[in-house]
């Protein structure tokens, strides 16, 4: 399970992978948006854990510039978005996508994980 | 609708639009947000820092990216009045002119219908602004005013895009201070004659037959500006504390992840109990920032909401006002959902759960009670305490501004309450009772906003 987590917040960022690297998996971590989008592009991340407000770019404009190495049936179950601002705009635009939306702070810390871990399939 | 100047156009129009492009992207990311808390914060010092509408406007020649700008245009239509205000702010002085309402209209509807902010004079007729080359307009609607905002280099040079780009942020949070300012002003005016008619009479005035309860006005100083401009700022508290509270979730989430990290990890009792509390304190501060959300939301929204949360939430912030009282919320209904907006709700409880705190101070076993009950039509919120109570001959005045029994209050806040709960379609009263004060609040369940 290779997972890639886009954060800008580096305790989060840190955080997420020492824990996610606790259930085995493999993780690689970016703060920016424009390195992030060279890594995914590089390499095969089966998970992208992704911030929506980052310094650069905004997760939304990650998810739309892989559409060009994704499927949109990839794009649903690889992505994964965390933001701590949730408005009704953004639950819509990421339901488009058919990702899964995780609010900052999470209000439960294991099935966050599982889910990020498990994507889709297992968690919900 | 075409620019007049002597730029050539597909140019400016295609400059604006990879502009406009670029400012939607950046409106998503955080760069551009703390840019705007930074000119929110920049904006309410102003305001703090001038008297009046103009020395504020003319405060805007300091931004760098419009130092260029040597005149701002401002034209104010106070709804319902036939004639519009037309200010012409420079540096250092300032014209008034007056023009005909339709005049300023057919202005109005231009730049409204305009996608482009550039403009030149001979696309206005009527109205003779005095301005060379073209210049960046905005217009907007407040509750009581339409403003057109105009600023002007006075020359044949096009607009750069950094200057376009401070136009377009500024003038997007223009609009509360500028209403804030007219507001202010009316107000200003209003007291300034009550003022001068309380100071001409030859009495002392009190505000009530009861020399106790009542206070000398003539004594205290009447008219403070801060407390008048006290409703207003709490709005702007509360943008604030909004940004604020965004700000600071997401680093306080990075901690509350580092520490229970740090909790998985091998340590001796006393390690633990230290992370358990620094875990503890992190909680706290998120359940605080969370309250926030509940009584700052943006003005104007209607949301269902709990009624007992949100009391149980005002309690938790007027705790250490209202330490002496013994509260207590008495409703059948568990979970009372109701549609309304919870921040002026929240304000109207906070105000008479503040007031009976300070009336109360001297009682003892001081008690707060809420009684809520829901009826077909209305849900009946009952607030009363043991405290000394309002006189009957009181109870129609105390809602009335200036209004205070209190040493050093403003007599505003029953006032604010009444017209907060005009805005929810409701009814507040105030109700003789042996035991203390009581107030009624009545919610129409049929709620509309207004």
């Amino acid at each position: 399970m290779k997972i890639l987590v886009i954060e800008d917040e580096i305790l989060i960022q840190q955080s997420l992978k020492k824990l996610l690297e606790k259930m085995g998996a493999i993780v690689s971590t970016e703060s920016r948006g424009m390195e992030a989008l060279s890594k995914i592009k590089s390499e095969s991340f089966d998970r992208i854990v992704c911030d929506l407000m980052l310094q650069d770019i905004t997760g939304f404009d990650i998810i739309e510039d892989s559409k060009s190495i994704f499927s949109s049936q990839e794009i649903s179950q690889k992505f994964i978005i965390i933001t701590a601002y949730s408005s009704e705009q953004v639950l819509t635009k990421a339901k488009d996508y058919g990702c899964i939306v995780l609010n900052k702070p999470f209000s439960d810390m294991k099935k966050a994980l599982s889910i990020m871990f498990n994507g889709k399939d297992n968690g919900q | 609708m075409e620019d007049y100047s002597n730029t050539p156009n597909k140019k400016t129009q295609h400059d604006l639009s990879l502009l406009s492009g670029v400012a939607n992207r950046i409106t998503k990311s955080k760069s551009k947000f703390s840019f705007q808390a930074k000119l929110l914060v920049q904006l309410t010092s102003f305001l703090n820092e001038t008297e009046s509408l103009v020395e504020f406007l003319q405060k805007l020649f300091i931004f760098k990216s419009l130092k260029s700008f040597e005149t701002i245009h401002l034209f104010i239509h106070q709804k319902g009045l036939t004639k519009s205000e037309h200010l012409e702010i420079l540096r250092n002085k300032h014209r008034i002119y007056q023009h005909k309402i339709t005049d300023f209209s057919s202005f109005f509807q231009s730049i409204k219908k305009s996608k482009n902010r550039s403009f030149g004079q001979s696309k206005i007729s009527g109205i003779n602004l005095n301005i060379l080359g073209t210049f960046l307009a905005h217009e907007f609607s407040l509750s009581n005013y339409n403003i057109i905002i105009i600023f002007s280099r006075n020359d044949f040079l096009p607009q750069t895009k950094d200057e376009i780009k401070t136009f377009n942020l500024v003038t997007t949070l223009l609009p509360s201070f500028i209403e804030i300012r007219l507001e202010q002003n009316l107000k200003v005016n209003r007291t300034a004659k009550i003022k001068n008619a309380l100071e001409l009479s030859p009495y002392t005035i009190t505000s009530g037959d009861n020399p106790e309860l009542a206070l000398e006005r003539k004594k205290s100083s009447l008219i403070d500006h801060g407390d008048i401009f006290h409703h207003e700022r709490v709005s702007l508290l509360g943008e604030l504390l909004n940004t604020l509270r965004h700000e600071l979730s997401n680093p306080i989430f990075g901690l509350e992840l580092t520490t229970q990290l740090l909790l998985l990890e091998e340590h001796d009792e006393e390690q633990t109990e230290f992370i358990n509390e620094i875990l503890k304190s992190i909680k706290r501060c998120q359940s605080i920032l969370e309250n926030f959300t509940h009584l700052y939301k943006e003005t104007n929204e209607f949301e269902v909401i709990d009624i007992i949360n949100l009391i149980n939430e005002v309690f938790t912030l007027t705790k250490s006002e209202s330490r002496h009282l013994l509260k207590s919320i008495n409703c059948i209904e568990p979970n009372l959902e109701y549609k309304t907006n919870p921040t002026w709700l929240a304000q109207i409880i906070f105000n008479i759960v503040i007031n009976s705190a300070q009336a109360c101070k001297e009682t003892t076993k001081a008690t707060l009670s809420v009684d809520i009950v829901n009826k077909e039509k209305e849900i009946i919120i009952q607030i009363s305490d043991n405290g000394p109570g309002i006189p009957i001959e009181k109870c129609a005045t105390v809602f009335k501004p200036f209004f205070t029994t209190k040493e050093k209050g403003t007599g505003l806040g029953l006032a604010i309450c009444q017209s907060l709960i005009k805005k929810l379609n409701g009814e507040i009263s105030c109700v003789n009772s042996d035991k203390g004060a009581m107030f009624l609040i009545k919610l129409p369940h049929e709620n509309t906003s207004h």
